[in-house]
């Protein structure tokens, strides 16, 4: 059975002046896969993405998402990702209610379809007596979980998260992953990425990055083995032992 | 008390290692003294004046030629009919105008008394009373030196006629004054504070990666703000007309399309700043230090403008409040019409297309650096 | 277009929500409009003024009748001395003295020229 490849980076390139923060990155990801892209704080994986997104345009390298070219044909891709940023992109002083059909509506879903979205949305979430209520009252666990509801309130392809599991206790955080998983079901592909080694176990499969440029890819129990160790962690501190960037 | 020492310290080490703090510290005072020691003066030189002679005889040319020797005035022009002096006040640079009567030697030499007459442009009346007054010594000085020579008491008595503004009220001044810096502050802070909030809290980065289009994002955050201002000049028109007995002797409408022009200019301004700011409290700051103080300064209708010296003219021909102040204040109190402020407001135009477009620019090409 | 529709509701909405915005856009102004031409009328009045006459005639009664009434004086005192008066003004009781020498009615000839100090305050 051949996979289909939903993102395609060849040599993923982006120079600041002298400073290389993403070294010819060069991977696929299957549909229907979560995918992990790890490293530490600084090792590039935020650039990475950021390029994949649209947010920022890659020096030199190519890369497709969807099957739609990142030069020339962006517009197509940002109507079939889904994004959540670090700081849980949701508008506090909109309610929760609000924030779901605004985010909806820039995507474009119909009015019919959106209030389905919502109500489903909220009734998966139980935020029922929420609804009314503006973001900045919910504990953050809630607003994580809502912030990735409405990054694929639009059911796109493939959605990615930038370190969605900041700052939360590991319930809250097996709680989000149950919600990833819910996704995945439907058919929606993930790409996350995160610092936190023990989140790799969620993975289909997983990337490490280091300095800039990925050291390993496989499945983590295959990684495990390769590196005969029993925790991702210990996998991570082998590779990343000689690494020259610090934290940022 | 060794740790009180030692807080002390550490404040100091703060202080001297931000460029910015001392920058503040030591640079306003400076600029602050140059300021007002220099360009900031009510006092008024080389005042544009017409002349009209009818007169035509030693008397009158002597009291000419101490107005030109005058630091405060510079003779435009001779008129040879009062007719046209209406005219020169309306096409811009001329404040004050005097009329010498016919009879003006005659009635001197016969009745010991004459009249001269003295017009002035009160739409600014700081500027009107001042002048009137330079000009009033002038003659009463020529009065004093004639009366000795001649051994008889003379009497020349200047009739003052107050143009635009007979009851020389400040509001004529201050009100387009008040209405170039509300409009220019509120949308200038509020267009790039609000821009910057959506960065600083991560929601802008969604917009980008959404299909919106940026532009889209962009007007988004200026309607609202425009619509604000526009509701904001509408209450202030009205309190002017109703508690300020100021008049709006030209078109309205155009009045509100002037205004509209520079809420745009104002709302690029904003867009800029936020494209170079990063946090709210730095979007702050830059707008009202970098509009707030020049803008009060450099508009005119505070300190008039063609008393600065010319470096400093200079400055204020680049603040858009500028040009506006002068057009609403030809069309509200001089009632003029858009033959006599298109030149400025070309430039307001010009002020506008020009930010529009770099702002724009900017905007998106930071989409692809830091988003 | 509808994405420009939700992108307005949204903005809309945080502006009318925000409790310190609406207040500062719309009194600042008005503040400003109503106190800034009572503050800066450059028009000099009240001017507190001590006079000091050595003549007593009826032209120096009349100069004073002149000037309390113009409207632009107020009329701290009158009185013969002037280190009086100089002390009213550096107690900051008076803003300008006023001295009318003695003889001044009798020197008022219509083309001599005739004397008055005024000393103001800086």
């Amino acid at each position: 059975m051949i996979k289909e490849v939903v993102i395609k980076a060849e040599k993923l390139t982006k120079r600041f002046g002298d400073f290389i923060a993403t070294n010819e990155v060069t991977f696929e990801v299957y549909k229907g896969e979560i995918f992990g892209f790890l490293g530490a704080n600084g090792a590039g994986k935020t650039t990475a993405m950021k390029m994949l997104c649209g947010l920022s345009s890659p020096s030199s390298g190519h890369a497709t998402i969807a099957g739609y070219d990142i030069y020339k044909h962006a517009e197509d891709i940002k109507k079939n990702i889904g994004y959540m940023s670090q700081k849980f992109s949701l508008y506090e002083d909109l309610t929760v209610m609000e924030n779901i059909r605004f985010f909806g509506g820039i995507y474009g879903l119909t009015p019919k379809h959106l209030k389905a979205q919502s109500d489903e949305l909220i009734e998966t979430l139980g935020l029922q007596a929420e609804a009314k209520k503006l973001v900045t009252s919910l504990p953050l666990g809630w607003k994580q979980k809502l912030s990735f509801s409405v990054a694929v309130i639009h059911e796109p392809k493939i959605v990615f998260l930038d370190e969605p599991t900041g700052g939360v206790d590991p319930v809250t955080r097996r709680q989000f992953w149950d919600l990833i998983y819910k996704a995945v079901e439907q058919g929606i592909t993930v790409f996350v990425t995160t610092h936190y080694m023990d989140e790799a176990e969620y993975c289909n499969r997983i990337s490490i990055m280091v300095d800039g440029s990925i050291r390993a890819l496989d499945t983590p129990s295959a990684l495990k083995q390769h590196f005969s160790t029993g925790t991702m962690d210990q996998v991570f501190y082998q590779l990343a032992r000689g690494a020259q960037r610090k934290a940022d | 008390m060794k740790q009180f020492i030692s807080f002390i310290r550490k404040e100091f080490y703060h202080v001297f290692r931000d460029r910015k703090t001392l920058l503040i510290l030591f640079g306003m005072p400076i600029v602050q003294i140059l300021l007002f020691g220099f360009a900031l003066t009510n006092e008024i030189q080389h005042a544009g004046i017409v002349i009209c002679d009818y007169a035509k005889d030693e008397t009158s040319r002597k009291i000419i030629s101490k107005i030109e020797a005058s630091n405060s005035f510079e003779i435009q022009k001779m008129l040879p009919d009062h007719a046209e002096i209406e005219k020169s006040f309306l096409q811009g640079n001329t404040k004050l105008a005097i009329i010498f009567p016919e009879n003006f030697s005659k009635d001197l030499g016969h009745q010991h008394k004459a009249q001269v007459q003295i017009i002035a442009d009160a739409s600014d009346p700081n500027t009107a009373t001042t002048l009137t007054n330079y000009a009033t010594n002038i003659i009463m000085d020529y009065q004093q030196e004639l009366s000795n020579e001649r051994k008889m008491p003379l009497s020349i008595v200047p009739e003052l006629r107050m143009l635009y503004n007979p009851e020389l009220k400040g509001a004529m001044n201050f009100v387009p004054g008040v209405m170039a810096l509300v409009l220019t502050l509120v949308c200038v802070l509020m267009t790039a504070v609000s821009i910057v909030r959506e960065k600083e809290t991560g929601t802008m980065e969604v917009l980008l990666v959404s299909p919106v289009n940026p532009f889209l994002i962009i007007i988004s955050k200026a309607v609202p703000y425009l619509f604000l201002s526009v509701i904001n000049l509408i209450v202030i028109l009205i309190l002017s007309v109703t508690l300020l007995d100021v008049p709006i002797k030209g078109s309205v409408v155009l009045v509100f399309a002037e205004s509209v022009l520079l809420i745009i200019t104002a709302l690029s301004l904003g867009l800029l700043i936020s494209n170079v700011t990063r946090s709210q409290q730095a979007a702050m700051l830059v707008s009202m230090m970098g509009m707030l103080v020049p803008t009060m300064l450099f508009t005119g209708f505070m300190f008039p403008i063609e008393n600065m010296p010319v470096p400093l003219q200079f400055i204020s021909y680049i603040i858009p409040a500028k040009w506006y102040y002068t057009i609403v204040k030809s069309i509200m109190i001089k009632g003029l019409g858009f033959e006599a402020v298109w030149k400025e407001t070309l430039v307001l135009i010009g002020m506008a297309s020009f930010l529009l477009l770099v702002s724009f620019k900017k905007f998106k090409t930071r989409l692809n650096e830091d988003a | 277009m509808r994405t420009l529709r939700f992108l307005l509701q949204k903005e809309f909405k945080q502006i009318f929500r925000n409790k310190a915005l609406l207040p500062l856009i719309f009194v600042a102004p008005i503040l400003q409009l109503l106190i800034l031409p009572l503050a800066a009328d450059y028009e000099i009045r009240h001017v507190r003024i001590s006079i000091v006459d050595h003549d007593h005639s009826t032209i120096s009664q009349q100069l004073v009748s002149k000037i309390t009434a113009s409207g632009y004086f107020e009329l701290e005192d009158y009185s013969n001395s002037f280190p009086v008066a100089l002390n009213q003004v550096e107690q900051d009781r008076a803003d300008l003295i006023l001295e009318i020498p003695q003889g001044f009615e009798r020197n008022l000839t219509p083309y001599s020229k005739n004397r008055c100090n005024t000393i103001s305050r800086q």
